[in-house]
């Protein structure tokens, strides 16, 4: 599936959560960011995603 | 995140079979930017960068996807042949024309001409979303951004395109007064909010959203201000 190919899956893990806010940020372009420790990759940076559709997902444990 | 913090994703990785690519946000940069308050939570992203659909991972669409891979390359940067180093480079510095020309020099076995087309589709994604901004008056989004396309753009057909906007701003008599009043805005967003903060906050955007009436301050104002109104509810 077309879909499946081009679309990818992409996990955040985060150590912590900010406070509420609900800015809507469709419309804008995501600012450079330091995205550190890729795995199940061969991407080194976000960088590396340019060009593809990129399904950023947050997640955290506890 | 601490070393004890990525031991401990990777056996949540291994456990849950989870088989696609993840990093880490230091510091939650890229959440607090997304506005994330709560999980799960997802951001999609077109090829240019832009998002194009944010909300709950099991609520995304099959249409928002369509959306988002509209120009999107069928193969990452990092599997470009090593012919391709050189547009890849230029690409990541947003050097279009240059990506473009090199591009060009590429043979089809190397995909040469259906990167070209995917580097077009950015340019034409970042200008529309230039002309899109300007047309819905959200001239503080195009006095941020316009520089930095019209750098990107240079040598390329669309640099006219984007010099007309940048022009049609300057021109404007009221884009200083609605960037003035966006940024206020902007700065009231990034507030952490206490609650009782909120009902004074919600009573001023309001007031801002009046005198700037029929701008897009406005609009931003209002929207803010009903964002503020439901947290000022769930708290209660």
């Amino acid at each position: 599936m077309q879909i499946r190919t081009r679309a990818l899956a992409f996990v955040l893990a985060l150590a912590a959560f900010a406070a509420p806010s609900s800015a809507d940020v469709v419309g804008k372009t995501v600012p450079p960011v330091a995205l550190e420790g890729f795995t199940q990759t061969k991407a080194h940076s976000f960088d590396d995603f340019l060009g593809r559709a990129v399904l950023v997902e947050f997640f955290a444990y506890w | 995140m601490t070393d004890e913090g990525a031991k401990d994703t990777e056996s949540f990785a291994s456990a849950t079979k989870m088989n696609y690519a993840y990093a880490y946000d230091k510091g939650g940069k890229l959440s607090s930017w997304a506005g994330v308050s709560g999980i799960p939570a997802a951001i999609l992203l077109d090829p240019s960068g832009k998002v194009v659909w944010q909300g709950h991972p099991g609520s995304l669409s099959e249409d928002a996807i369509q959306k988002a891979l509209v120009g999107a390359l069928e193969k990452p940067l990092w599997d470009w042949p090593a012919s391709a180093k050189d547009v890849r480079a230029a690409l990541t510095k947003q050097a279009y024309s240059d990506a473009l020309a090199k591009a060009a020099k590429l043979t089809e076995a190397d995909g040469g001409p259906a990167i070209q087309k995917a580097i077009q589709g950015i340019v034409a994604g970042k200008v529309a979303a230039l002309k899109a901004a300007m047309t819905a008056g959200n001239f503080l989004a195009v006095s941020t951004t316009g520089a930095e396309i019209a750098k990107a753009v240079d040598g390329l057909p669309e640099k006219a395109d984007v010099e007309k906007v940048l022009a049609d701003l300057e021109a404007n008599k009221d884009a200083k007064k609605v960037i003035q009043a966006q940024k206020k805005v902007a700065e009231l967003r990034d507030k952490k909010w206490k609650k009782r903060e909120l009902e004074g906050a919600i009573a001023d955007l309001k007031k801002m959203a009046k005198a700037n009436a029929g701008n897009y301050a406005a609009t931003e104002a209002e929207e803010l201000a009903a964002e503020l109104d439901k947290l000022r509810r769930k708290k209660d």
